[in-house]
């Protein structure tokens, strides 16, 4: 069930009326949410349902049994087996195929033609989540850092809550578990701090990123087709796009369990005003990367083994972190390109820091932000050519086509010819500045808290000009792209 | 909590208001929307006709109106199929106080609704119907679950179309193209089709079987007979069925096995059923009354209109002469039974006159609807002469989007319609020949108008502020 369709529209006014007329019975409230998260997400497929329910039970054994024992050998056995059990169903649904093409692939390049076929297997949706978060469970209790919970209603209800069980956040144990042992009181701020933020997350969504889409689809499709600033124009778009669309599913997901009271992460920070890509990682996907930092990184010797293998380190946490997002040659492209850049980074701190102190580019100002902003800007732009392209042939030719100089031709009508039409085109890019606008103000917060204090009739306003402004310059039906992208990871 | 709920209600009501607001705008343009707007400034009626195109092709108010003297109305919607008449049943019963429906009704108003285009074609009829509990029953029977919203609302369906919107325009006007014909939601064309479509009609059905698969009506199609006859007669509303005249009787069997079965079936149940394709021949309609072979132009509306009426008049209790001619301002059969007496303007020509040579003895000019005029030619002879014309007036910008292409002259701002009057212009009625022309002009002061007559150097023109034509300029 996606947010932005009519079967949620009917499903989540039906589940928020029972759970607040049941939150005062913890285990009623509980069940109801776990049921809603299963009808919600077998509403895709019920097939794999069983998959969810199976990770759940491994992991709620497994982490008894991590606990319950005093053997180091038994405990590191037990995490083995929640790995191999929730990697496997992973490298099964999610990379099976990808390794058996690569295999053939690898075999034709010597002459030699395998008789092998891919298994055609669909991806279950939001498999990469829910694995990553059932592993922090038991991979936290043998770090001994939470206890396993006992009440396996809200373990499952963890493992599969709605809100966040098909894209993000990527919650940790130590965070949501316990929320589902605490009751809430109907907070009216709150619930309708919630609903603001679905319909900012929905603004984002069905306004920006689904609009914007269009041009990026026409252009990344056609890659052959197209020149110059008309790839940039798409790249960036494209930029605004899987910003729009990721961090708006984030927006919908807080703010639904916003108003069941559940607090979920902070997933994007306003990750284009960065000023380096080391900052950026810090503000883009929360949940992932700190996942990563946790749970890879950190495991494989971070940054205390000396600074080549911290270089390594951070070079393989980035290509998994590519291959986590796709099974495809183009992730890892652009989960090596982060890391490569982050390494330099990393490898130039000191040097960096010199000749920008005599640059006089270390002063926290408008214009250094400015330009450290669009060099990183720059940076994460080209590295989403390889994230969005097709294939690789399709990222190569863009990035190749990309310095043709066609560039005198922008003003010369070639900016409508991508698939949008004039008026689309400026409205676009005047919803991308108010978007840059309302985050460089801190965002939705800020806006949110201006509001609260604004006549009724303001207030009353802008809920219902939000409402039809979505229903007018959205784009959905028939035409829209519905599906969110991280949804295919 | 109870705050809340009471907000959020509140809140609903208010966005649903602003959205059936919206509704309004993001309408696509089409003639039902007047056929409707017309009716609420005009409920007391008496004969109300529903159906699909063929209804709306076919039977002409204006005809009724002239021979019974009651007000008649026409309800038809394009592809209207039993199940959206329902609805427009209910806001009809809802307002005015119908002594007859005419129903007319084929194969097509009880099939189930199998596609999306004719599911398309019932928001046509349903978009423009106030709301109601019925209509969006009506719309659920006809849509899946998932097109709902979309259908329901056409802020929804078209929002894609922002940029086409005409600024904030809840009252818009509605222009007629240079040979609709629209009266009352009787709606055709001035035209006959040519010998293309005429083949191209034919070869669709070349090579098919000419026999029937269909021996009996299903279940699903009785009931849709017995609930619009069940609306009806429970408001006490007799009924008539017709079945509209079509060159797909000739070739299609299917067709003539559902309208024999469909027949069939009224008949037994006592009410009348008037298959106007058994009448072709004896009402002398052949090709030159069709707009195209599955509908009507308003000559072949005329013949078959005035053949309904009679049967009306013989069989049906209904009180005759309510109201006289010269109640019918928009009329021009009710202006021609009253001899022209209140027409906006009339110049009997005379022997001097060009046009008079050319066979037309008056000029009469009269408003058809809200921004189109009729003048109507009353005309001497058989044969057809063919007369160029020309209307011209300057136009306000608003209005400018808003007027078909074919009346634009853009360059200077003004409204320009070029028309030849021909054969497809020509109706018989009370025994006289009359050619039809029709133009639009959105101003209510109907001070700038030049209509002329004859090639460039020998124009007649007609200004409405000076009463006259200037004949022999």
């Amino acid at each position: 069930m996606l947010f932005n369709s009519l079967e949620f529209a009917i499903f989540f006014p039906i589940v928020f009326i029972i759970y607040w007329i049941v939150s005062s019975d913890k285990r009623l409230r509980n069940l109801l949410l776990l049921a809603a998260s299963y009808f919600f997400y077998g509403w895709w497929d019920w097939r794999f349902l069983f998959l969810i329910i199976l990770s759940s039970a491994v992991d709620f054994i497994i982490g008894q049994r991590i606990f319950r024992s005093e053997n180091k050998k038994s405990r590191k056995a037990y995490l083995l087996l929640s790995l191999l059990v929730n990697l496997g169903l992973l490298a099964y649904f999610k990379y099976a195929d990808f390794f058996i093409e690569t295999f053939v692939d690898s075999f034709r390049l010597f002459g030699k033609e395998l008789q092998i076929k891919p298994l055609q297997i669909i991806l279950p949706v939001g498999i990469s989540f829910y694995t990553f978060q059932t592993l922090s469970y038991t991979i936290d209790i043998y770090r001994q850092k939470i206890k396993p919970t006992r009440n396996i209603l809200q373990f499952f209800t963890f493992v599969s809550f709605f809100p966040q069980l098909v894209a993000g956040p990527i919650e940790r144990a130590s965070h949501l578990l316990p929320q589902f042992d605490k009751t809430y009181k109907f907070s009216y701020q709150m619930v309708k701090g919630g609903f603001l933020l679905i319909a900012f997350g929905l603004f984002k969504k069905m306004v920006i990123a689904d609009r914007v889409s269009i041009l990026v689809n026409e252009v990344y499709n056609n890659p052959t087709g197209y020149f110059g600033y008309e790839l940039v124009i798409a790249t960036i778009f494209f930029a605004f796009q899987i910003y729009c669309d990721f961090s708006g599913y984030s927006d919908i997901a807080i703010g639904v369990a916003r108003t069941m009271g559940f607090d979920l992460m902070k997933n994007f920070d306003s990750p284009y005003f960065s000023k380096s890509l080391t900052e950026f990682w810090r503000r883009w996907h929360i949940s992932l990367s700190t996942w990563f930092r946790d749970y890879l990184y950190i495991p494989l010797g971070g940054s205390r083994k000396g600074k080549y293998r911290t270089y390594s380190n951070l070079f393989i946490v980035f290509v998994v972190s590519g291959l986590w997002h796709g099974a495809a040659l183009t992730f890892i492209i652009w989960g090596a390109i982060h890391g490569v850049i982050l390494i330099v980074e990393k490898a130039t701190q000191s040097e960096r820091k010199k000749v920008f102190g005599r640059l006089g580019l270390e002063r926290n100002n408008f214009s250094n932000k400015l330009f450290f902003g669009l060099v990183t800007f720059s940076i994460v732009c080209f590295s989403w050519i390889f994230f969005r392209a097709n294939s690789m042939l399709d990222a190569l030719t863009i990035v190749k086509n990309l310095f043709a100089s066609n560039y005198y031709q922008i003003f010369n009508g070639g900016l409508y010819s991508m698939g949008l039409s004039k008026m689309e085109f400026i409205f676009s890019i005047l919803m991308i500045i108010t978007l840059v606008a309302m985050e460089s103000l801190n965002g939705s917060k800020k806006l949110f808290g201006a509001l609260s204090r604004q006549s009724t009739v303001l207030r009353w306003s802008f809920y219902v000009g939000i409402i039809v402004f979505i229903a007018i310059f959205g784009v959905y039906g028939d035409a829209s792209n519905k599906e969110f992208i991280y949804f295919q990871f | 909590m109870k705050r809340f709920i009471f907000k959020i209600v509140l809140l609903g009501i208010i966005t649903l208001m602003v959205f059936l607001g919206l509704d309004i705008l993001f309408r696509e343009n089409h003639f039902y929307e007047k056929t409707i707007n017309d009716y609420r400034e005009n409920t007391d009626l008496e004969i109300g006709i529903f159906g699909s195109s063929h209804a709306y092709s076919s039977y002409d108010p204006r005809v009724f109106e002239s021979e019974l003297g009651v007000t008649a109305f026409n309800f038809g919607g394009p592809a209207q199929r039993l199940a959206s008449t329902e609805a427009v049943a209910e806001m009809v019963l809802a307002r005015s106080d119908l002594k007859i429906a005419v129903i007319d009704i084929f194969s097509m108003s009880i099939n189930e609704i199998d596609n999306e285009y004719s599911k398309n074609l019932q928001l046509k009829t349903l978009d423009y119907l106030p709301p109601s509990l019925k209509k969006l029953e009506t719309i659920n029977s006809i849509f899946d679950f998932d097109q709902l919203p979309y259908a329901i609302s056409p802020t929804l369906r078209n929002h894609l179309n922002w940029h086409d919107l005409n600024g904030f325009d809840f009252k818009r006007k509605i222009f007629f193209r240079k040979f609709d014909d629209f009266y009352k939601g009787f709606m055709s064309l001035n035209q006959t089709s040519d010998n293309a479509e005429w083949k191209s009609f034919l070869t669709q059905y070349k090579g098919k079987s000419n026999a029937s698969t269909i021996e009996k009506l299903n279940t699903e199609e009785k009931e849709k007979i017995d609930r619009i006859i069940e609306i009806f007669q429970k408001e006490n509303v007799e009924i008539l069925f017709v079945n509209a005249p079509s060159y797909i009787s000739d070739y299609d069997a299917q067709y003539r096995a559902y309208s024999k079965l469909i027949r069939d079936y009224i008949v037994e149940k006592n009410i009348n059923f008037i298959d106007f394709n058994l009448l072709r021949d004896s009402l002398g309609l052949d090709k030159v009354h069709f707009r195209n072979p599955n509908h009507l132009n308003p000559k072949g509306a005329l013949v078959v209109s005035k053949y309904l009426s009679d049967y009306i008049n013989k069989n049906y209790e209904i009180q005759k002469g309510i109201k006289g001619p010269g109640e019918f301002l928009n009329n021009r059969y009710a202006h021609i039974k009253d001899n022209f007496k209140n027409t906006f303007f009339r110049k009997v020509l005379q022997g001097k006159d060009t046009l008079y040579a050319q066979g037309i003895t008056s000029v009469n000019l009269f408003q058809v609807n809200q921004n189109r005029y009729e003048v109507l030619f009353e005309y001497s002879s058989d044969e057809i002469k063919k007369i160029p014309l020309k209307v011209e007036y300057n136009i306000q910008e608003r209005d400018l989007l808003a007027l078909p292409e074919e009346d634009l002259n853009v360059e200077d701002n003004k409204a320009l319609t070029y028309d030849v009057l021909d054969e497809a212009d020509l109706i018989k009625y009370m025994g006289k020949n009359y050619l039809v022309f029709q133009f639009n002009y959105p101003d209510s002061k109907f001070d700038d108008v030049k209509l002329s007559f004859g090639s460039k150097r020998r124009t007649k023109v007609l200004v409405k502020d000076k009463i006259g034509i200037n004949a022999n300029q």
